[in-house]
């Protein structure tokens, strides 16, 4: 079923190639254009609309990042691109004549792509075809995104995620191409740049944003995941289902939250109950985002050793990418400043971390988490034991207590120090960036 | 003459205009007669077809819209002008004998030099041909889009941007490098000499200009040989040598590691190849080189789906001819890493995971939406729940649905019914494995009429034996039909012989009673296959196996007394079948005879009695039986 997609959207680049090179009044287009006509038939039998996005450099339909064929029409992918074409919906209805209309439509210059394309196709008769941008900001993760880009993607990241968590908390259709592409530039972002965005995710936690966590839970995992050596589409499966693995909290806490009345026992067994919640509720997205949110959802706290919730008798061992994304839930939420709690330092949460390791956490699991994140996470801002204040730049994953910094104060002392190199040097203490760290943390911006 | 036939003559002109092009000079006789002819044959046909414009792809002709199709005659002139770019030819009638001659000497120029000079307008650009107009490809169209047609003439192109020694032209054709490769086949790679010495040249020229992009191109060669390995024959791969010549042992090193990451499919056929077009080199210091790279900046443990690849690849290539120094190589590097010490994405556990959980929520859910929702889930999960040989969840599934029908769970009852539907479905038109056998179980009404089923064991060329399970399952009350059916197959001998095999292979009461009714129908060859299989069985029936013992054959008799000898109990009815019989004047003695053989071949102990009665038979006619009986009880040492 799915390579009927693949063959109609193969058939569309090539059609477009043939068109370039032999004119449409040429036989040969006509050729391509009825196989082009058939591949869509076919594929549209199965579908009643077939969206493709065209995301970073990569092609997504439904659930799934074609990676593979991404791979093969990468030219062709650009040329899109170029042309501010990042979606395609084919309806059904669609017909040889629209779709010439709309070949003859890419092949123009480029220059020739200025005002709404949309408008143009309804003017043509062309209603079974509609393309356009995706919904973003236009960020890619190409690899000179300035830091300002990339906090600019992290904000517009979490808001995505406020939407798309509220469009399932409200049962609705969400824009999941929109969500990906999202995910696929903090993924690309991370492979290049992943100091700055892991640096974002220790220090934008502090920001009082309701989906920071969710972000945060989905930047570690992907982060995490790759490291291990997980391929692109497992890492960004991963990351989506992070961002949707507290969704059944979310549902419970905004209908019982707004309750004035004393919460009743079966009240109380419902938040409790919010694994299965959000497994029930990202089923209806399965089309969509694959089944993965369905088991992190059900599974984050179900422990390696099987001794969390829910606790049914029909259960397997927790899964990995659920392994990943508890520690990763557990880390973010013990990190951040939360209503009930004062933020925890790096070496407190490590602590409260390890008595779970090996019960809650799979010990290896573990250890490598640290061991890739580090124990003074990238951005933090400590105190050595000479008295100066430095930020932690880059781990070093043979010694996780001692990564390489960089001295910012006093401002004569400025440098950067590997601390596995220099033994004179410890770190003391951690500042908080809400208190006495947060004059250091504008040195990092 | 009608059109088809003036068109025919023009193209036969064309090609006979450029084969004298091809071997004479502009000035020959031959070649102006020809050129004459030509002139001629256009001017009829723009008399039928104005404007006469043909089109051109890489295999075919097209006049007024329409593909010209003799053979290989029209492909062969096609080919012949794609090479050389042209798009298509417009004819228009006042075409000169002389611009006919300029535009023949130009086309039937070697393809390199028209390639060289810029195309085919540009030669001709010089020489004004006012009424031919040659419409050009542009390949650098081509290369912005990636077209899989340019795959006939890349070698060229790659010659092309060597020559011209030009960087922006090298760096063009090596960033398309991958998707030109892509979409070749071994042939337009290794069918001639030239492109493998193109692609050569073209590496060797990139290696000095830009390393980065050589190393993508190499890596871009190598994994095409990859994913092209079955279809690779040893002088193909001989060509292939050639391409990776420029390459160095560190080249190599990091070769086999972008293999091994990037194939998915890197395998021991894989390594080989890699042995192979790296042999020139020294191997172990690639190998080296290769271990070295891993150990400094990789973190194998890290990348598990390479420390798998590595895993799979050492396990298959034991005593195979692998070269010792990669074999040693690879088993180092992953030495220390233990299969389950690898953190691996598993998508099967994935899989399985997911299904439990929809079953938990089929479980513990009261809400009818959401157990509908769950339900509808689940369904989707059937087929690929058997194709993952899940079944320990199947068996889960079934029971829980038979429970949960129990309590009166819509979702769950209707669940059940389709699950059931589907088995049912699986074996009347798939195919179930011996270990899948146990699905037939789950099937608890038909949802297919009794005549499907019936067809299917009547009509089918080979008798599907779950069918005919599953058959005596669903309708146990309607053997009648099934009977009504097989009485009109006992014709059929080589059905009822494969059928009765069947039937052996499953020991069902009601096995047996089709078995009895064949036998009482069929003749002796179909009558010793029952019995056969009936030996098989678990259970006999010995009063009807007793009762067929009055038969002349001796060898059924032998048979039957074969399996009675299972049953004890039926030692007596059988010995009084087998001897006491009247036989006034040694009539019956020739039987009687036989039924000693038998008795003795089978050791049946138990006839010592009938045996000694029968050598106290007085009358010279029973002296035969006497004596063998007599014979028989000395070898059983009871005389």
């Amino acid at each position: 079923m799915f390579s009927k997609v693949e063959v109609a959207f193969r058939s569309l680049l090539s059609c477009l190639q043939v068109i370039k090179m032999y004119g449409s009044s040429h036989p040969m287009f006509q050729k391509s254009l009825d196989s082009l006509a058939l591949a869509f038939d076919e594929a549209l039998a199965l579908h009643p609309e077939i969206v493709i996005g065209i995301i970073g450099e990569e092609l997504a339909f439904e659930k799934d990042i074609l990676f593979e064929l991404g791979k093969f029409l990468r030219p062709a992918i650009l040329y899109l691109k170029d042309r501010n074409i990042e979606r395609f919906a084919f309806s059904r209805g669609l017909n040889k004549e629209e779709l010439r209309i709309f070949i003859d439509f890419l092949a123009r210059p480029k220059e020739d792509f200025k005002g709404d394309s949309q408008v143009l196709f309804n003017l043509a008769g062309v209603e079974h075809i509609s393309v356009g941008k995706l919904k973003i900001d236009g960020e890619t993760g190409s690899k000179n995104v300035s830091k300002v880009k990339r906090i600019n993607l992290y904000d517009s990241s979490a808001e995505k995620i406020g939407l798309a968590l509220n469009g399932v908390l409200n049962s609705e259709k969400i824009d999941h191409l929109a969500l990906k592409f999202s995910l696929s530039n903090i993924m690309e972002s991370l492979s290049v740049q992943h100091h700055e965005m892991l640096r974002l995710a220790t220090v934008k936690r502090y920001d009082v944003e309701t989906y920071a966590h969710m972000l945060n839970v989905a930047i570690f995992s992907m982060y995490f995941s790759s490291r291990l050596g997980f391929d692109k589409a497992n890492v960004l499966n991963i990351g989506m289902a992070a961002m949707f693995h507290d969704i059944g909290k979310l549902f419970i806490s905004r209908k019982l939250l707004h309750k004035s009345e004393k919460l009743t026992d079966q009240e109380f067994g419902r938040i409790k109950s919010h694994t299965f919640l959000g497994a029930e509720m990202m089923l209806r997205y399965v089309d969509t985002l694959g089944i993965l949110p369905v088991v992190i959802s059900f599974e984050h706290h179900l422990k390696y050793d099987s001794t969390g919730y829910p606790r049914l008798p029909l259960l397997r061992k927790q899964h990995i990418a659920s392994s990943i994304v508890a520690i990763c839930d557990v880390y973010d939420a013990l990190s951040q400043r939360r209503g009930y709690k004062q933020d925890y330092s790096p070496d407190v949460v490590y602590g409260i971390m390890e008595k779970d390791r090996g019960t809650a956490f799979e010990p290896e699991l573990f250890d490598r988490f640290f061991r890739f994140i580090g124990f003074w996470p990238i951005g933090a801002v400590v105190a050595l034991s000479d008295g100066s204040i430095a930020l932690v730049r880059e781990q070093n994953e043979s010694e996780i207590r001692r990564p390489i910094v960089e001295i910012v104060s006093p401002i004569e002392k400025k440098r950067k120090v590997d601390l596995i190199k220099d033994y004179s040097l410890n770190i003391e203490r951690y500042l908080n960036p809400w208190k006495e760290g947060k004059e250091y943390l504008a040195l990092e911006q | 003459m009608n059109n088809e036939k003036i068109l025919e003559e023009f193209f036969q002109a064309l090609r006979v205009t450029l084969t004298t092009a091809f071997s004479y000079s502009k000035d020959h006789p031959y070649f102006i007669k020809s050129v004459e002819n030509f002139k001629l044959k256009t001017e009829d046909t723009l008399l039928v077809l104005s404007p006469l414009k043909v089109g051109i792809t890489s295999s075919e002709l097209m006049v007024n819209g329409e593909s010209l199709t003799k053979g290989g005659f029209y492909n062969e002139l096609a080919h012949l002008l794609h090479q050389r770019k042209i798009k298509s030819i417009e004819i228009t009638s006042g075409a000169s004998v002389e611009e006919l001659v300029q535009f023949f000497s130009v086309i039937s120029l070697p393809q390199k030099e028209i390639l060289k000079a810029g195309g085919v307008n540009a030669i001709l650009g010089k020489d004004k041909i006012a009424n031919i107009v040659v419409d050009e490809l542009d390949y650098s169209v081509f290369l912005q889009g990636g077209g899989k047609e340019c795959t006939d003439i890349w070698g060229y192109m790659l010659k092309d941007a060597v020559q011209r020694n030009d960087s922006v032209k090298l760096n063009e054709v090596a960033d398309n490098f991958g998707t030109f490769i892509e979409h070749s086949n071994e042939n337009d790679i290794v069918g001639g000499e030239e492109v493998p010495e193109s692609i050569n040249e073209f590496l060797t020229c990139l290696k000095d200009k830009n390393k980065e992009k050589f190393d993508k191109c190499s890596r871009e060669v190598f994994l095409w040989l990859l994913r092209n390995k079955n279809s690779l024959d040893e002088e193909k791969l001989s060509k292939l040598k050639l391409v990776f010549n420029s390459l160095e042992h560190e080249d190599f090193s990091t070769l086999l590691w972008d293999g091994l990451i990037h194939e998915d499919n890197f395998d021991a056929i894989s390594l080989q190849l890699f042995s192979k077009i790296s042999e020139q080199k020294n191997a172990p210091k690639i190998a080296e080189g290769f271990f070295n790279k891993i150990n400094q900046s990789q973190n194998l443990k890290d990348n598990p789906n390479v420390v798998k690849k590595i895993q799979d690849l050492l396990g298959a290539t034991q005593g195979t001819q692998l070269s010792a120094v990669y074999y040693n190589t690879l088993k180092s590097l992953i030495k220390g890493i233990s299969p389950s010490g690898v953190m691996a994405f598993d998508q099967e556990k994935l899989k399985e995971n997911y299904r439990y959980i929809v079953l938990s929520m089929l479980s513990f859910n009261d809400d009818e939406d959401n157990l509908k929702l769950a339900a509808g889930i689940m369904e989707l999960e059937f087929a690929s729940a058997l194709e993952d040989n899940a079944f320990g969840f199947l068996k889960d599934l079934h029971r829980l649905l038979l429970e949960r029908k129990k309590e009166g769970i819509a979702a769950c009852i209707d669940l059940e019914k389709k699950f059931s539907a589907f088995i049912e479905d699986i074996v009347l038109n798939k195919s179930l494995a011996v270990e899948q056998e146990f699905l037939i179980e789950m099937v608890s009404s038909p949802a297919q009429e009794i005549d499907v089923y019936l067809d299917r064991i009547f009509n089918d060329p080979e008798i599907n034996r779950h069918v005919l399970i599953l058959f005596f399952r669903l309708f146990p009350e309607n053997l009648e039909l099934f009977y009504q059916r097989l009485a009109q197959k006992l014709q059929d001998m080589e059905f009822l012989h494969n059928f009765v095999l069947v039937l052996g292979q499953f020991d069902a009461p009601i096995s047996l009673g089709i078995l009895e009714y064949i036998y009482s129908l069929a003749n002796e060859l179909v009558k010793l296959e029952v019995l056969k299989v009936m030996r098989k069985l678990e259970k006999i029936d010995s009063v009807f196996l007793v009762g067929q013992l009055n038969t002349d054959s001796f060898l059924l008799r032998k048979n039957l007394c074969s399996i009675l000898s299972l049953a004890a109990q039926s030692n007596d009815a059988v010995l009084n079948s087998l001897f006491e019989i009247r036989s006034p004047f040694g009539r019956k003695n020739v039987f009687l005879l036989e039924n000693m053989q038998i008795v003795f071949d089978l050791k049946f102990i138990e006839a010592v009695k009938n045996l000694r009665n029968l050598s106290h038979r007085r009358f010279f006619w029973n002296r035969k039986l006497r004596n063998r009986a007599k014979q028989i009880l000395k070898e059983w040492n009871v005389l």
